[in-house]
């Protein structure tokens, strides 16, 4: 009944709301995303007290390649410059406070930076990472059940009036286990963009990452970001009541642009599978402007795992 | 834009969910008027002799209160002619003797309007009048005296045959005869003060009979008001009612007189059209709304509807904004009685309304001179013409059909022996369905909700002398909720669900009212509830599976059958020691649900000290217990473990009656409450079991403040009320949490109310109301939240910062025809008539730089007409 309501609200929420600047437009600095490759790390863990982790020694944490997409439209050669920390998990914000584990600084062009965590370790710091592991545990009230989270704070920089944009993502750790953590996750990998002509619902083609998607000024084109088989996890997990639960991935994409076009829904949640697509795809884009720019897509699978796609377009006038 | 705004209204309306069925309280019955005074000895006034000599009449309108021996008492001038001509009908009607009026059958002093007219006569006054002849053809007259439109018998009218001797006066069932009376084409003179006169025309026959029923016009704006002399039993300290006559007419209350008690003190302001009653800072689910005894869990449709009781059923509302004596239970705040009346004792009557949004139909006839009954049923019919409203291309097309109504009916009957049984019967039913289709949906989004509700009570009564009554009250009834939703596939709003909860409640409530001396009293009863919920829902939940950003969901499926059983016992006694009258009072409650017993002991104690006869002091102290609402207690969703809810309530407070119309009362309060049912987050226990509760009786609350009521009272043309609150009201929703302000926190609230009946047939009526703005949540700055996607804000503490002030005012404009068996009354009801822009909602962009206002409703007209019969 109350999810009944709720949505309904949203609704009127929607209808209600003054105009504000639509998320989906990237009209200045902009993170749209941070990947963690693997989305779950595993570390060594040997306790005195299996229930208190504070009793255990942390050792051989997998590294993870963090990938941070950022766009500056407005500063489109200006280097980004991150400034990465690692805390505990808190409820305040900014996430990390005066504890925080301050990484080495990360510089590169925009679109995406990489780097790896461990290495963003300097000197002798690195033995801080198990360390950090128990103390985010005992952060937590569930004490690392479902996973250790540990927050990656990152800030950007790039001479943006606002100065510099903070974001974080969890970090996930799990111990390793002797079956060989079967239910540990993957991130997703997307590896096209189908387009619709929404006029008669079929499929114009698949655009892989990188190629350029031609868009007639005005007119409305279907997308569907294409994942590769397995994207979609089904996991099983022990819930908060006890129960042992079956549970299939349930992945949202948010859509991203630059200015001259724009999407009729900004997200969109991935279909089960089984269940079919809509028949105009998940979203809608419409150039506004005789112009060229970029698109983006970014799925979050819920536990951690994200992965984006990036296709230039252009519009070249009237159809 | 409707339908969005309609499913706004929706989703508000579900706020008052959380009252939970507790146990029934019969609010207690008002005096009924069953004889109106008869004027037995008239005593003409002595004419000014300027007035004489200058030939100038005059009408003296008053007010004559009339004690329980039929001797007048006083004596007010409403309408003045001159000072002398008032000194004179002042001297006359002070010598008036009538015969008593009866309430209930028993001698009780009244109030009631009389004109006196001055009038000049030239007649000769023969030097020896010789007795009149007895005419050997005398007929004989009969009839009976009616208030136009109405049809309500008239007594105490004065009838007279022109150009005779011959004059009478109604009786109690407006009926009067006349012998004597010879033959031919006569007129009749009928008079009664606030009427115009009549004149009708009869022909009598030799010896013949004629009979004439002759209807009365009012001249006077306003109806017959009675004043009852002493006190109906006080729940509480504090009680505010409101007559029928002030419910139905109070503007911006949609004509819904639920609503109407909204701008009495104590009172926030709820959002938009939601009728939801926010009582010294309390949630909603803390003050109990009762129905004639019986605790209702719904009291308004939704989408903002009406409440589900027409204003034709209802007689009066008491409000106990706090402080309520050990006869209200399972609540933490207040209560809030409404008391449905019986059906008119005289003729069929009806009432017929038709507005924009719903009709509506009333009935009542009596049954035998022991019996009434009484009948209404409304729908709405938004569902008919809603859709032409709604747009559909090819993109897709979305429908959204609400349709409520609701019945009520009642038996009223009176044994031989004096007892008195009632029967009241009242349901309502509320549909919302929302399709939406199109090519951009993989699958068409449905929602289907529905809430219906039946009751029936009885309340018997009977007393074994006149200082030993009791009443017992039984009640049945039964509550469904349910909801079907399907969506287009995967994501936490996509997903397919289905609920339906289907609640059996029966209750008893019996209570032995003991006078036992005429310093004390005492009352004493039971209180019980027993509930059989059967709840059976599919839905997909991520509240216990642990993800990061975008929740993971899993089914849950759930299977029950909930009893509960509440259990209630209570004394009060009432001990008068010259000016005090202390209330001391105890009441236990024992709730029983899945294996577990919760017991409560309240004790609770309110004095009065009357300074004089005009005014008082009062204080009270109390302890209060409320249990959670069944979906708290529900495994999977809640904490079957979960204990009783506390309040502790002080307050004292002045009242003073300046006039009989004039009064005004302050009060200050303290209300602090502790093991409020609050959602907490899963933990890990030392043992390593995970520990996830959902809900903890953690929470804590207080609310203090100070309430000022100056009101004038109905009469007939004029009422009204200034309220003002001036309050705080703060919670701790976890253990370690500094003070927050309360969603809805509203240091200052003020109302204006103003009702006017400049003539006969108008009544004008506003409304004017400020409340401080809702407190809000600072925002300074936000981080990117890359496992969501969406932004977190930098937050400070809610209530650090506050929406602007609200201010509205709403007008009423209403006139009646009336005709002899009918009156017919338009009405022009328009809220926010300055079409102030007031923010309900302030919201952010997706990244907390810029920020704007949802506000809440335009300028918002409605029409409506009702006829009565």
């Amino acid at each position: 009944m109350t999810r009944a309501l709720t949505l309904a609200f949203c609704a009127a929420l929607a209808a209600c709301t003054p105009s504000f600047a639509s998320p989906t437009q990237v009209t200045d600095l902009r993170i749209l995303g941070i990947q963690a490759e693997p989305p779950e790390a595993l570390f060594d863990a040997q306790c005195t007290d299996p229930n208190d982790i504070s009793t255990c020694t942390v050792s051989n944490v997998d590294d993870m390649q963090i990938t941070i997409l950022f766009v500056d439209p407005v500063h489109p050669s200006q280097p980004g410059v991150i400034t990465p920390e690692l805390c505990a998990p808190s409820t305040t914000n900014p996430i990390c406070g005066a504890n925080a584990v301050v990484l080495a600084t990360q510089q590169g062009p925009q679109d995406s930076i990489d780097y790896s965590l461990r290495g963003a370790f300097t000197g002798d710091d690195l033995q801080q990472l198990p360390a950090l592991l128990i103390a985010s545990a005992e952060a937590s009230p569930l004490k690392g059940y479902g996973g250790i989270q540990v927050e990656l704070q990152m800030g950007v920089d790039t001479d943006d009036p606002y100065g510099v944009q903070l974001s974080h993502k969890t970090l996930v750790f799990n111990p390793r286990t002797p079956d060989g953590n079967p239910n540990r996750n993957h991130n997703p990998q997307v590896t096209g963009m189908k387009v619709i002509d929404t006029a008669s619902g079929a499929t114009v083609g698949v655009l892989a990452p990188g190629q350029t998607l031609s868009l007639p000024l005005g007119v409305e084109v279907g997308l569907r970001p294409v994942l590769a088989p397995g994207s979609i996890e089904t996991y099983q997990t022990v819930d908060l009541n006890g129960q042992t639960v079956t549970i299939t991935e349930d992945l949202q994409w948010d859509f991203y642009s630059t200015t001259g076009a724009d999407f009729d829904n900004g997200t969109a949640d991935e279909p089960l599978p089984g269940v079919g697509d809509p028949p105009l795809g998940l979203t809608r884009i419409t150039a506004t402007a005789a112009r060229s720019g970029t698109l983006w897509a970014v799925v979050h699978d819920g536990r951690g795992g994200d992965a984006w796609i990036q296709l230039p377009w252009v519009s070249g006038g009237n159809p | 834009m409707l339908a969005a705004l309609l499913a706004v209204l929706v989703s508000l309306a579900a706020a008052t969910d959380g009252v939970r069925e507790a146990p029934p309280q019969p609010a207690e019955k008002a005096p009924q008027l069953t004889r109106l005074p008869t004027l037995l000895e008239f005593h003409p006034a002595v004419y000014p002799p300027a007035a004489l000599e200058g030939g100038i009449t005059a009408d003296v309108g008053c007010s004559i209160d009339i004690d329980a021996s039929g001797a007048v008492s006083q004596v007010v001038v409403d309408k003045s002619a001159s000072p002398e001509f008032d000194a004179a009908a002042i001297a006359a009607i002070r010598q008036f003797k009538f015969s008593p009026a009866e309430f209930d059958g028993k001698p009780s002093a009244v109030r009631i309007q009389y004109v006196y007219h001055f009038i000049i006569e030239k007649q000769p006054v023969p030097a020896v009048a010789p007795p009149p002849a007895v005419d050997p053809d005398a007929g004989h007259i009969e009839g009976e005296i009616r208030e136009a439109g109405t049809r309500n018998p008239l007594a105490g009218a004065d009838i007279s045959v022109v150009g005779t001797h011959l004059q009478t006066s109604s009786d109690k069932r407006g009926h009067f005869a006349l012998d004597g009376v010879s033959p031919g084409a006569l007129r009749l003179s009928v008079s009664l003060g606030g009427y115009g006169e009549g004149t009708p025309r009869v022909k009598l026959e030799s010896r013949g009979e004629a009979k004439v029923t002759v209807y009365l016009h009012r001249s006077e704006p306003g109806e017959l008001s009675a004043t009852v002399e002493g006190e109906r039993a006080a729940e509480a300290p504090t009680r505010h009612s409101l007559s029928q006559a002030e419910l139905e007419n109070v503007p911006g209350a949609l004509n819904d007189p639920i609503r109407a008690v909204q701008n009495l003190p104590g009172l926030a302001r709820a959002p938009f059209l939601s009728g939801a009653l926010i009582v010294r800072g309390s949630s909603p689910a803390d003050t109990g709304i009762y129905i004639d005894g019986d605790k209702v869990p719904l009291i308004f449709h939704f989408l903002g509807g009406p409440s589900i009781l027409p204003d034709s059923m209802l007689e009066r509302i008491d409000f106990y904004p706090g402080g309520t004596g050990a006869y209200y239970g399972r609540n933490l705040t207040g209560a809030l009685d409404v008391a449905t009346r019986g059906g008119e004792g005289s003729g069929f009557h009806g009432e017929a309304s038709v507005d924009l949004l719903q009709s509506s139909l009333f009935l009542e006839t009596p049954l035998g001179d022991s019996t009434r009954i009484s009948a209404a049923v409304r729908r709405s019919y938004i569902d008919v013409f809603l859709p032409l409203f709604l747009k559909s291309d090819s993109s897709g097309s979305t429908s959204v059909v609400p349709v409520y109504y609701d019945w009520q009916a009642r038996l009223d009957h009176k044994f031989a022996n004096g007892d008195t049984l009632d029967i009241f019967g009242f349901g309502s039913d509320d549909k919302l369905a929302l399709v939406q289709t199109g090519p951009k949906l993989a699958q068409t989004l449905a929602v289907d909700t529905h809430i219906g509700l039946n009751r029936v009570h009885g309340t018997y009564k009977h007393s074994f002398s006149s200082d030993l009554q009791l009443t017992i009250s039984p009640s049945f009834g039964e509550t469904t909720t349910s909801f079907d939703t399907s969506g287009t596939g995967s994501g936490p709003l996509g997903a397919s669900e289905s609920g339906s909860i289907r609640d059996l409640t029966g209750g008893l409530r019996s209570e032995l009212r003991w006078q036992a001396a005429s310093f004390f009293s005492l009352r004493g009863g039971v209180d019980a509830l027993l509930d059989r919920a059967v709840v059976s829902a599919d839905f997909s939940s991520g509240a216990n599976v642990v993800s990061v950003g975008t929740p993971q969901v899993e089914s849950v499926h759930l299977q029950a059958v909930e009893p509960f059983q509440q259990w209630g016992e209570y004394a009060e006694g009432k001990l008068k020691l010259g000016k005090f009258e202390i209330v001391p009072g105890m009441r236990l409650d024992e709730l029983h649900a899945r294996g577990n017993t919760e017991l409560s002991a309240d004790p609770r104690l309110w004095i009065r000290f009357a300074l004089t006869s005009a005014d008082a002091l009062k204080a009270y102290a109390g302890l209060y217990h409320q249990p959670p609402t069944a979906n708290q207690l529900l495994p999977q969703i809640g904490n079957p473990n979960l204990g009783l809810e506390s309040a502790g309530q002080v307050g004292f407070g002045y009242e003073r009656r300046f006039s009989d119309v004039w009064n005004v009362s302050i009060e200050f309060f303290y209300n602090r409450q502790w093991d409020l049912v609050s959602p907490v987050a899963a933990q890990t226990l030392p043992n390593g079991v995970v520990q996830n509760k959902i809900f903890d009786n953690v929470g804590v609350g207080r609310a203090y403040g100070m309430e000022l009521l100056i009101r004038r009272e109905i009469t007939a043309s004029l009422y009204g009320w200034i309220s003002y609150t001036l309050s705080r009201s703060q919670v701790i929703d976890k253990p370690g949490d500094p003070w927050a302000a309360f969603t809805y926190d509203q240091p200052h609230i003020l109302t204006v109310v103003v009702g006017w009946r400049p003539s006969v047939g108008w009544e004008l009526s506003s409304r004017f109301r400020y409340t401080s703005g809702d407190p809000t949540t600072p925002i300074t700055a936000a981080s990117f939240n890359a496992d969501s996607g969406s932004y977190d804000p930098e937050k400070g503490t809610f209530g650090d910062a506050r929406s602007p002030a609200f201010a509205q005012l709403d007008v009423r404009a209403q006139y009646t025809w009336t005709w002899d068996l009918f009156r017919l009354t338009l009405y022009l009801d328009i809220q926010n008539v300055t079409n102030r822009k007031n923010e309900e909602f302030h919201v952010w962009d997706y990244r907390y730089r810029d920020s704007g206002s949802i506000s809440g409703l335009p300028i918002l007209p409605t029409l409506g007409l009702t006829g009565k019969w």
